[in-house]
Protein backbone atom coordinates (compact mmCIF):
# COMPACT_ATOMS: atom_id res chain seq x y z
CA UNK A 1 0.00 0.00 0.00
CA UNK A 2 1.25 3.04 -1.27
CA UNK A 3 2.21 6.23 1.59
CA UNK A 4 0.83 8.84 -0.65
CA UNK A 5 -2.45 9.70 -2.48
CA UNK A 6 -3.33 11.42 -5.68
CA UNK A 7 -5.52 14.27 -6.06
CA UNK A 8 -7.16 15.35 -9.12
CA UNK A 9 -9.27 17.97 -9.86
CA UNK A 10 -11.76 18.98 -12.31
CA UNK A 11 -9.95 20.38 -14.95
CA UNK A 12 -6.92 17.44 -14.40
CA UNK A 13 -4.64 18.92 -12.21
CA UNK A 14 -2.55 16.34 -10.20
CA UNK A 15 -0.90 16.46 -6.83
CA UNK A 16 0.41 14.29 -4.81
CA UNK A 17 0.56 13.93 -0.69
CA UNK A 18 1.01 11.99 1.79
CA UNK A 19 -1.62 9.88 3.39
CA UNK A 20 -0.87 11.14 6.89
CA UNK A 21 -1.62 14.51 5.88
CA UNK A 22 -4.86 13.85 3.90
CA UNK A 23 -6.38 12.29 6.59
CA UNK A 24 -6.37 15.26 8.22
CA UNK A 25 -9.65 15.88 6.36
CA UNK A 26 -12.74 13.67 7.57
CA UNK A 27 -14.17 13.23 4.06
CA UNK A 28 -10.38 12.26 2.44
CA UNK A 29 -10.11 9.89 5.16
CA UNK A 30 -12.93 8.07 5.21
CA UNK A 31 -12.67 7.79 1.12
CA UNK A 32 -9.40 6.32 1.53
CA UNK A 33 -10.57 3.35 3.78
CA UNK A 34 -10.21 0.27 1.77
CA UNK A 35 -14.31 -0.51 1.19
CA UNK A 36 -14.23 2.30 -1.40
CA UNK A 37 -11.84 2.12 -4.80
CA UNK A 38 -10.25 5.80 -3.91
CA UNK A 39 -8.67 3.46 -1.10
CA UNK A 40 -7.73 0.96 -3.21
CA UNK A 41 -6.54 2.79 -6.37
CA UNK A 42 -4.89 5.63 -4.44
CA UNK A 43 -6.47 8.56 -6.33
CA UNK A 44 -8.54 10.58 -5.30
CA UNK A 45 -10.96 12.49 -7.70
CA UNK A 46 -12.37 16.07 -6.77
CA UNK A 47 -15.16 17.16 -9.07
CA UNK A 48 -15.84 20.07 -6.79
CA UNK A 49 -12.69 21.48 -6.95
CA UNK A 50 -10.70 23.28 -9.89
CA UNK A 51 -6.71 23.37 -10.25
CA UNK A 52 -5.81 26.39 -7.90
CA UNK A 53 -8.26 25.94 -5.06
CA UNK A 54 -6.97 21.60 -5.16
CA UNK A 55 -3.68 23.03 -5.24
CA UNK A 56 -4.16 25.67 -2.19
CA UNK A 57 -5.85 22.59 -0.26
CA UNK A 58 -3.23 20.49 -1.17
CA UNK A 59 -0.78 23.33 0.58
CA UNK A 60 -3.10 23.46 3.70
CA UNK A 61 -2.68 19.72 4.53
CA UNK A 62 1.05 20.16 3.93
CA UNK A 63 0.78 23.24 6.45
CA UNK A 64 -1.51 21.20 8.83
CA UNK A 65 0.69 18.03 8.57
CA UNK A 66 3.50 20.29 9.65
CA UNK A 67 2.13 22.33 12.82
CA UNK A 68 -0.54 20.57 13.84
CA UNK A 69 1.49 18.62 16.41
CA UNK A 70 4.94 20.40 16.01
CA UNK A 71 3.99 24.04 17.78
CA UNK A 72 3.15 24.52 21.28
CA UNK A 73 1.63 27.88 20.87
CA UNK A 74 0.41 29.95 18.62
CA UNK A 75 3.52 32.15 18.24
CA UNK A 76 5.61 30.08 16.70
CA UNK A 77 3.48 28.87 13.73
CA UNK A 78 3.33 31.26 10.80
CA UNK A 79 0.05 31.96 9.29
CA UNK A 80 -1.42 30.17 6.41
CA UNK A 81 -1.28 32.36 3.54
CA UNK A 82 -4.61 33.15 1.29
CA UNK A 83 -5.41 34.78 -1.46
CA UNK A 84 -8.46 36.76 -0.74
CA UNK A 85 -10.11 36.45 -4.08
CA UNK A 86 -10.44 33.01 -3.22
CA UNK A 87 -11.15 32.79 -0.07
CA UNK A 88 -14.96 32.24 -0.82
CA UNK A 89 -14.60 29.41 -3.09
CA UNK A 90 -11.93 27.86 -0.96
CA UNK A 91 -14.59 28.02 1.91
CA UNK A 92 -16.62 26.01 0.16
CA UNK A 93 -14.07 23.83 -1.32
CA UNK A 94 -13.42 23.50 3.35
CA UNK A 95 -16.50 22.13 4.17
CA UNK A 96 -16.81 19.76 1.81
CA UNK A 97 -13.79 18.50 3.39
CA UNK A 98 -14.32 19.24 6.72
CA UNK A 99 -10.77 21.00 7.15
CA UNK B 1 4.34 20.66 25.80
CA UNK B 2 4.41 24.22 27.59
CA UNK B 3 0.98 24.84 26.60
CA UNK B 4 0.51 21.68 28.33
CA UNK B 5 1.18 22.78 31.40
CA UNK B 6 0.18 26.00 31.44
CA UNK B 7 -3.40 24.03 30.90
CA UNK B 8 -3.58 25.72 27.26
CA UNK B 9 -5.10 23.44 24.82
CA UNK B 10 -3.46 24.43 21.10
CA UNK B 11 -5.66 23.97 18.10
CA UNK B 12 -4.50 24.72 14.51
CA UNK B 13 -6.88 27.02 12.90
CA UNK B 14 -8.96 25.24 10.44
CA UNK B 15 -8.70 25.89 6.48
CA UNK B 16 -12.66 27.09 7.33
CA UNK B 17 -11.34 29.84 10.01
CA UNK B 18 -8.62 31.12 7.22
CA UNK B 19 -11.00 31.66 4.76
CA UNK B 20 -13.96 33.44 7.40
CA UNK B 21 -10.61 35.52 8.95
CA UNK B 22 -10.10 36.47 5.63
CA UNK B 23 -13.97 37.53 4.44
CA UNK B 24 -13.71 39.07 7.23
CA UNK B 25 -10.97 41.28 7.04
CA UNK B 26 -11.83 42.18 3.25
CA UNK B 27 -15.67 42.41 3.60
CA UNK B 28 -15.51 46.28 2.29
CA UNK B 29 -13.91 45.08 -0.43
CA UNK B 30 -16.51 42.45 -1.59
CA UNK B 31 -15.75 42.14 -5.56
CA UNK B 32 -11.76 40.86 -3.99
CA UNK B 33 -13.71 38.14 -2.96
CA UNK B 34 -14.13 36.46 -6.17
CA UNK B 35 -17.56 36.08 -7.98
CA UNK B 36 -19.44 33.11 -6.97
CA UNK B 37 -23.28 33.05 -8.02
CA UNK B 38 -25.70 32.81 -5.98
CA UNK B 39 -26.41 29.57 -5.19
CA UNK B 40 -22.97 29.37 -3.67
CA UNK B 41 -24.16 32.57 -1.64
CA UNK B 42 -26.43 30.70 -0.13
CA UNK B 43 -24.34 27.79 0.47
CA UNK B 44 -21.83 30.28 2.17
CA UNK B 45 -23.93 31.54 4.06
CA UNK B 46 -25.66 28.01 5.81
CA UNK B 47 -21.35 27.25 5.79
CA UNK B 48 -20.77 30.91 8.23
CA UNK B 49 -23.56 29.87 9.92
CA UNK B 50 -22.47 26.35 11.30
CA UNK B 51 -19.10 28.00 12.16
CA UNK B 52 -21.16 30.58 14.09
CA UNK B 53 -19.30 33.14 11.99
CA UNK B 54 -22.54 35.21 10.59
CA UNK B 55 -21.90 38.73 12.30
CA UNK B 56 -22.08 42.40 11.50
CA UNK B 57 -19.88 41.92 9.10
CA UNK B 58 -19.86 38.51 6.97
CA UNK B 59 -23.75 39.30 6.61
CA UNK B 60 -22.47 42.20 4.20
CA UNK B 61 -21.73 39.48 1.67
CA UNK B 62 -25.20 38.50 1.03
CA UNK B 63 -27.28 41.64 1.35
CA UNK B 64 -27.70 43.18 -2.30
CA UNK B 65 -30.24 44.85 -4.22
CA UNK B 66 -31.82 41.74 -6.65
CA UNK B 67 -31.62 39.59 -3.39
CA UNK B 68 -34.98 38.01 -3.39
CA UNK B 69 -34.56 34.84 -0.80
CA UNK B 70 -32.63 34.78 2.16
CA UNK B 71 -32.09 32.12 5.11
CA UNK B 72 -30.08 33.30 8.03
CA UNK B 73 -29.68 30.32 10.34
CA UNK B 74 -27.94 31.97 13.36
CA UNK B 75 -29.16 35.80 13.97
CA UNK B 76 -27.19 35.60 17.52
CA UNK B 77 -24.35 37.95 16.40
CA UNK B 78 -26.21 40.32 14.38
CA UNK B 79 -27.44 43.46 15.89
CA UNK B 80 -30.18 45.90 16.12
CA UNK B 81 -28.65 48.41 13.65
CA UNK B 82 -27.37 45.44 10.90
CA UNK B 83 -31.00 43.71 11.03
CA UNK B 84 -32.35 47.15 9.11
CA UNK B 85 -29.85 47.12 6.64
CA UNK B 86 -31.01 43.89 5.44
CA UNK B 87 -34.22 45.80 4.92
CA UNK B 88 -32.88 48.79 3.29
CA UNK B 89 -30.13 47.10 1.23
CA UNK B 90 -32.27 43.77 -0.48
CA UNK B 91 -35.79 45.70 -0.73
CA UNK B 92 -37.23 43.11 -2.93
CA UNK B 93 -37.08 40.33 -0.83
CA UNK B 94 -39.97 37.71 -1.15
CA UNK B 95 -39.19 34.90 1.36
CA UNK B 96 -37.40 35.63 4.73
CA UNK B 97 -36.08 32.87 7.40
CA UNK B 98 -34.15 34.07 10.56
CA UNK B 99 -33.77 31.42 12.90
CA UNK B 100 -31.90 32.13 16.92
CA UNK B 101 -32.97 35.62 16.30
CA UNK B 102 -32.95 36.74 20.12
CA UNK B 103 -31.81 40.20 19.08
CA UNK B 104 -34.75 41.12 16.33
CA UNK B 105 -36.03 44.49 17.88
CA UNK B 106 -39.58 45.78 17.76
CA UNK B 107 -37.97 48.67 16.04
CA UNK B 108 -36.83 45.86 13.01
CA UNK B 109 -40.21 44.47 12.64
CA UNK B 110 -41.64 47.88 12.01
CA UNK B 111 -38.93 48.88 9.98
CA UNK B 112 -39.27 45.74 7.88
CA UNK B 113 -43.27 45.94 7.58
CA UNK B 114 -42.27 49.35 5.63
CA UNK B 115 -39.98 48.65 3.63
CA UNK B 116 -40.32 45.08 2.36
CA UNK B 117 -43.31 45.38 0.11
CA UNK B 118 -42.90 42.21 -1.89
CA UNK B 119 -42.68 39.94 1.19
CA UNK B 120 -44.65 36.84 1.11
CA UNK B 121 -42.81 34.55 3.05
CA UNK B 122 -41.63 35.04 6.94
CA UNK B 123 -40.15 32.70 8.67
CA UNK B 124 -38.75 33.11 12.38
CA UNK B 125 -37.58 31.07 15.14
CA UNK B 126 -37.12 32.80 18.31
CA UNK B 127 -37.70 36.27 18.69
CA UNK B 128 -38.40 36.83 21.76
CA UNK B 129 -38.20 40.12 21.85
CA UNK B 130 -41.18 41.55 19.89
CA UNK B 131 -44.34 42.23 22.01
CA UNK B 132 -47.85 42.23 21.79
CA UNK B 133 -48.49 46.06 20.86
CA UNK B 134 -45.93 45.41 17.45
CA UNK B 135 -47.17 41.83 16.69
CA UNK B 136 -50.54 43.43 16.33
CA UNK B 137 -49.37 46.67 14.42
CA UNK B 138 -47.46 44.34 12.31
CA UNK B 139 -50.31 42.15 11.32
CA UNK B 140 -52.19 45.26 10.76
CA UNK B 141 -49.37 46.67 7.67
CA UNK B 142 -49.96 46.03 4.14
CA UNK B 143 -46.45 44.04 4.12
CA UNK B 144 -48.00 41.54 6.30
CA UNK B 145 -51.65 41.45 4.71
CA UNK B 146 -49.62 39.69 1.66
CA UNK B 147 -47.86 36.86 3.51
CA UNK B 148 -48.87 33.49 2.07
CA UNK B 149 -46.22 31.93 4.85
CA UNK B 150 -45.83 32.79 8.07
CA UNK B 151 -44.11 30.26 10.62
CA UNK B 152 -43.13 31.36 14.38
CA UNK B 153 -41.21 29.12 16.80
CA UNK B 154 -39.87 29.69 20.04
CA UNK B 155 -41.26 32.88 21.69
CA UNK B 156 -43.54 33.67 24.93
CA UNK B 157 -44.72 37.45 23.57
CA UNK B 158 -47.19 35.89 20.90
CA UNK B 159 -50.10 36.12 22.97
CA UNK B 160 -53.51 35.54 21.90
CA UNK B 161 -54.32 38.96 20.80
CA UNK B 162 -51.37 38.79 18.36
CA UNK B 163 -52.99 35.31 16.75
CA UNK B 164 -56.55 37.33 17.01
CA UNK B 165 -55.21 40.08 14.69
CA UNK B 166 -52.64 37.59 12.92
CA UNK B 167 -56.15 35.59 11.67
CA UNK B 168 -58.28 38.76 10.81
CA UNK B 169 -55.73 40.62 9.07
CA UNK B 170 -53.77 37.74 7.35
CA UNK B 171 -55.70 34.85 7.68
CA UNK B 172 -57.05 34.98 4.04
CA UNK B 173 -54.59 34.91 2.55
CA UNK B 174 -52.12 32.43 4.26
CA UNK B 175 -51.14 29.21 2.85
CA UNK B 176 -48.99 27.97 5.25
CA UNK B 177 -49.11 28.65 8.92
CA UNK B 178 -46.96 27.15 11.85
CA UNK B 179 -47.08 27.85 15.47
CA UNK B 180 -44.52 26.05 17.68
CA UNK B 181 -43.99 26.27 21.15
CA UNK B 182 -45.66 29.93 21.15
CA UNK B 183 -46.04 29.58 25.49
CA UNK B 184 -48.10 33.17 25.29
CA UNK B 185 -50.78 31.49 23.34
CA UNK B 186 -52.66 29.47 26.28
CA UNK B 187 -56.49 30.92 25.68
CA UNK B 188 -58.63 27.63 24.26
CA UNK B 189 -61.78 30.30 22.82
CA UNK B 190 -58.84 31.68 20.65
CA UNK B 191 -57.55 28.86 18.95
CA UNK B 192 -60.68 27.75 18.52
CA UNK B 193 -60.93 30.55 16.31
CA UNK B 194 -57.98 29.21 13.61
CA UNK B 195 -60.94 27.29 11.30
CA UNK B 196 -62.77 29.97 10.93
CA UNK B 197 -60.17 32.18 9.41
CA UNK B 198 -58.04 29.82 7.29
CA UNK B 199 -59.64 29.14 3.77
CA UNK B 200 -56.57 28.91 1.26
CA UNK B 201 -54.24 26.59 4.08
CA UNK B 202 -52.27 24.34 2.59
CA UNK B 203 -49.58 23.87 5.40
CA UNK B 204 -50.50 23.84 9.10
CA UNK B 205 -48.18 22.77 11.80
CA UNK B 206 -49.01 23.39 15.53
CA UNK B 207 -46.78 21.71 18.23
CA UNK B 208 -45.58 21.90 21.33
CA UNK B 209 -48.63 23.95 22.36
CA UNK B 210 -48.37 26.25 26.21
CA UNK B 211 -50.63 22.88 27.18
CA UNK B 212 -52.05 20.17 25.76
CA UNK B 213 -55.65 20.50 26.53
CA UNK B 214 -55.72 24.03 23.68
CA UNK B 215 -55.61 21.45 21.12
CA UNK B 216 -58.03 19.09 20.63
CA UNK B 217 -60.25 16.70 18.38
CA UNK B 218 -63.20 18.73 17.65
CA UNK B 219 -60.46 21.90 16.43
CA UNK B 220 -59.06 19.76 14.26
CA UNK B 221 -62.08 18.20 12.84
CA UNK B 222 -63.53 21.62 12.07
CA UNK B 223 -60.24 22.64 10.39
CA UNK B 224 -60.15 19.71 8.14
CA UNK B 225 -63.64 19.77 7.09
CA UNK B 226 -63.19 23.43 6.21
CA UNK B 227 -59.99 22.97 4.57
CA UNK B 228 -60.04 19.54 2.93
CA UNK B 229 -59.86 20.69 -0.80
CA UNK B 230 -56.44 22.50 0.17
CA UNK B 231 -54.72 20.95 2.80
CA UNK B 232 -51.30 19.06 2.01
CA UNK B 233 -49.43 19.13 5.18
CA UNK B 234 -50.48 18.47 8.79
CA UNK B 235 -48.07 18.79 11.41
CA UNK B 236 -49.37 18.04 15.49
CA UNK B 237 -46.23 17.16 17.28
CA UNK B 238 -47.13 16.79 20.90
CA UNK B 239 -50.55 17.78 20.56
CA UNK B 240 -51.23 14.90 22.68
CA UNK B 241 -54.82 15.45 23.87
CA UNK B 242 -55.64 13.91 20.29
CA UNK B 243 -57.35 10.96 20.85
CA UNK B 244 -58.58 8.53 18.08
CA UNK B 245 -61.53 11.02 17.28
CA UNK B 246 -59.69 13.48 15.16
CA UNK B 247 -58.59 10.60 13.08
CA UNK B 248 -61.69 8.89 12.42
CA UNK B 249 -64.05 11.49 12.12
CA UNK B 250 -61.56 14.28 10.86
CA UNK B 251 -58.31 12.40 8.75
CA UNK B 252 -60.54 9.77 7.38
CA UNK B 253 -63.57 12.20 5.51
CA UNK B 254 -61.66 14.98 4.70
CA UNK B 255 -57.78 14.21 4.33
CA UNK B 256 -58.36 13.42 0.42
CA UNK B 257 -55.48 15.86 -0.43
CA UNK B 258 -53.26 15.36 2.36
CA UNK B 259 -49.58 13.92 1.95
CA UNK B 260 -47.74 14.73 4.63
CA UNK B 261 -48.90 13.48 7.92
CA UNK B 262 -46.51 14.29 11.03
CA UNK B 263 -47.58 13.38 14.46
CA UNK B 264 -44.90 12.90 16.96
CA UNK B 265 -45.83 12.21 20.47
CA UNK B 266 -49.28 11.56 20.23
CA UNK B 267 -49.71 8.90 22.82
CA UNK B 268 -53.73 8.25 23.06
CA UNK B 269 -53.92 7.37 19.17
CA UNK B 270 -54.10 3.21 18.83
CA UNK B 271 -54.95 0.92 16.61
CA UNK B 272 -58.11 1.68 16.46
CA UNK B 273 -57.88 4.58 15.25
CA UNK B 274 -55.25 4.20 12.49
CA UNK B 275 -57.19 0.72 11.61
CA UNK B 276 -60.59 2.70 11.25
CA UNK B 277 -58.47 5.72 8.76
CA UNK B 278 -56.45 3.55 6.49
CA UNK B 279 -58.35 0.48 5.54
CA UNK B 280 -60.41 0.98 2.48
CA UNK B 281 -59.14 5.28 2.48
CA UNK B 282 -60.26 5.50 -1.01
CA UNK B 283 -60.14 9.20 -1.55
CA UNK B 284 -56.95 9.65 -0.67
CA UNK B 285 -54.21 8.31 -2.78
CA UNK B 286 -51.32 7.81 -0.70
CA UNK B 287 -49.39 9.50 1.54
CA UNK B 288 -45.43 10.56 1.06
CA UNK B 289 -44.34 11.50 4.27
CA UNK B 290 -45.51 9.57 7.38
CA UNK B 291 -43.79 10.66 10.87
CA UNK B 292 -45.12 8.68 13.62
CA UNK B 293 -42.13 8.96 16.03
CA UNK B 294 -43.04 7.56 19.82
CA UNK B 295 -46.47 7.37 19.20
CA UNK B 296 -45.93 4.55 21.60
CA UNK B 297 -49.56 2.58 21.41
CA UNK B 298 -49.07 1.72 17.79
CA UNK B 299 -48.54 -1.41 16.90
CA UNK B 300 -48.46 -4.04 14.32
CA UNK B 301 -52.21 -4.42 13.78
CA UNK B 302 -52.01 -0.75 12.47
CA UNK B 303 -48.66 -0.12 11.13
CA UNK B 304 -49.22 -2.85 8.16
CA UNK B 305 -52.32 -1.33 7.41
CA UNK B 306 -50.87 2.23 7.27
CA UNK B 307 -48.22 0.57 5.02
CA UNK B 308 -50.66 -1.39 2.73
CA UNK B 309 -52.53 2.12 1.87
CA UNK B 310 -49.51 4.33 1.47
CA UNK B 311 -46.80 1.58 0.13
CA UNK B 312 -46.55 3.33 -3.42
CA UNK B 313 -46.36 6.84 -2.36
CA UNK B 314 -44.54 7.27 0.46
CA UNK B 315 -40.85 9.18 0.32
CA UNK B 316 -39.94 9.28 3.95
CA UNK B 317 -41.12 6.99 7.09
CA UNK B 318 -40.82 7.67 10.57
CA UNK B 319 -41.74 4.64 13.03
CA UNK B 320 -39.04 6.10 15.55
CA UNK B 321 -39.83 4.45 19.16
CA UNK B 322 -42.89 2.50 18.13
CA UNK B 323 -41.41 -0.16 20.29
CA UNK B 324 -44.26 -2.40 19.57
CA UNK B 325 -43.70 -3.42 16.04
CA UNK B 326 -42.73 -7.00 16.43
CA UNK B 327 -40.41 -9.04 13.83
CA UNK B 328 -43.44 -10.74 12.86
CA UNK B 329 -44.19 -7.07 10.91
CA UNK B 330 -41.78 -7.62 9.01
CA UNK B 331 -42.24 -10.74 7.65
CA UNK B 332 -45.64 -9.96 6.43
CA UNK B 333 -44.13 -6.65 4.51
CA UNK B 334 -41.37 -9.32 2.96
CA UNK B 335 -44.04 -11.43 1.38
CA UNK B 336 -47.04 -8.94 0.65
CA UNK B 337 -45.73 -5.08 -0.38
CA UNK B 338 -42.65 -3.09 -1.73
CA UNK B 339 -41.70 0.22 -1.21
CA UNK B 340 -40.86 1.36 -4.95
CA UNK B 341 -39.91 5.16 -3.68
CA UNK B 342 -39.28 5.28 -0.41
CA UNK B 343 -35.70 7.20 0.32
CA UNK B 344 -36.05 7.78 3.82
CA UNK B 345 -36.82 5.01 6.93
CA UNK B 346 -36.13 5.88 10.33
CA UNK B 347 -36.55 2.94 12.66
CA UNK B 348 -34.45 3.58 15.69
CA UNK B 349 -35.59 2.15 19.11
CA UNK B 350 -37.84 0.07 17.63
CA UNK B 351 -35.63 -2.90 18.87
CA UNK B 352 -37.47 -6.26 17.04
CA UNK B 353 -35.34 -4.37 14.33
CA UNK B 354 -32.76 -7.56 13.53
CA UNK B 355 -30.42 -8.05 10.57
CA UNK B 356 -33.21 -9.99 8.80
CA UNK B 357 -35.50 -7.40 8.65
CA UNK B 358 -32.35 -5.02 7.81
CA UNK B 359 -31.95 -7.61 5.02
CA UNK B 360 -35.75 -7.74 4.30
CA UNK B 361 -35.86 -3.79 4.25
CA UNK B 362 -33.04 -3.39 1.76
CA UNK B 363 -34.84 -5.91 -0.82
CA UNK B 364 -38.41 -4.15 -0.74
CA UNK B 365 -37.31 -1.00 -0.86
CA UNK B 366 -35.36 -0.73 -4.10
CA UNK B 367 -34.34 3.14 -3.72
CA UNK B 368 -33.70 3.56 -0.37
CA UNK B 369 -31.09 5.51 0.74
CA UNK B 370 -30.81 6.21 4.41
CA UNK B 371 -31.90 3.99 6.92
CA UNK B 372 -31.65 4.75 10.54
CA UNK B 373 -31.99 2.05 13.51
CA UNK B 374 -30.20 3.97 16.85
CA UNK B 375 -31.04 1.94 19.97
CA UNK B 376 -31.29 -1.46 17.83
CA UNK B 377 -29.26 -3.44 19.58
CA UNK B 378 -29.59 -6.53 17.40
CA UNK B 379 -28.48 -5.20 13.94
CA UNK B 380 -25.39 -5.86 13.33
CA UNK B 381 -22.72 -5.03 10.46
CA UNK B 382 -23.57 -8.97 9.18
CA UNK B 383 -26.80 -7.92 7.75
CA UNK B 384 -27.19 -7.79 3.65
CA UNK B 385 -28.07 -4.98 2.78
CA UNK B 386 -27.76 -3.21 -0.38
CA UNK B 387 -24.21 -1.35 -0.98
CA UNK B 388 -25.66 1.84 -1.61
CA UNK B 389 -27.72 2.00 1.13
CA UNK B 390 -26.53 3.79 4.66
CA UNK B 391 -27.43 2.51 7.45
CA UNK B 392 -26.95 4.57 10.44
CA UNK B 393 -27.04 3.79 14.32
CA UNK B 394 -25.40 0.45 14.46
CA UNK B 395 -23.33 0.06 17.76
CA UNK B 396 -20.82 -2.28 16.26
CA UNK B 397 -20.00 0.41 13.39
CA UNK B 398 -16.59 1.87 14.23
CA UNK B 399 -16.90 5.61 14.48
Amino acid sequence: MSEYVTLVANDGYRVVVSKKAASASGTLQSMLSEAFEEGVTGTITLHELDGPVLEKVAEYLCYNNKWATGGTSSGDIPDFPLPTAMALELLVAADFLHL
Amino acid sequence: AAALLDKKQFKLPSLQDFCIHVITENIDHVNALGEIGNHNKMKICRILAKNRSLNNKTVELFLDNNTTELEFWDCSKIDKNKMNQVASFCPNLVSLTLNMCGQFHNDNLQYFSNKLSNLKELTLDGPFLINDDNWQSFFESNTAKNLTKFHLKNTHRFSNDSLVSLLENCGNNLESLSLSRLDGLNSKPVYDLLPHFLPSLKFLEISSPHNENLIDDELLINLLSINCETLHTLILNKCSHLTNKFLVEGIKPFGANLTNLTLIDLDQIDDDGMNEVFTDWNINKGLTNINFERCISLTDASIYNVLNHSHQTLESLNLNSVKNISKVMFSKLSRNLTFPVLEYLDLGFVRSVDDLALAIISRICPVLKILEVYGDNRCTEKALVREDLTVIGRQTDSI
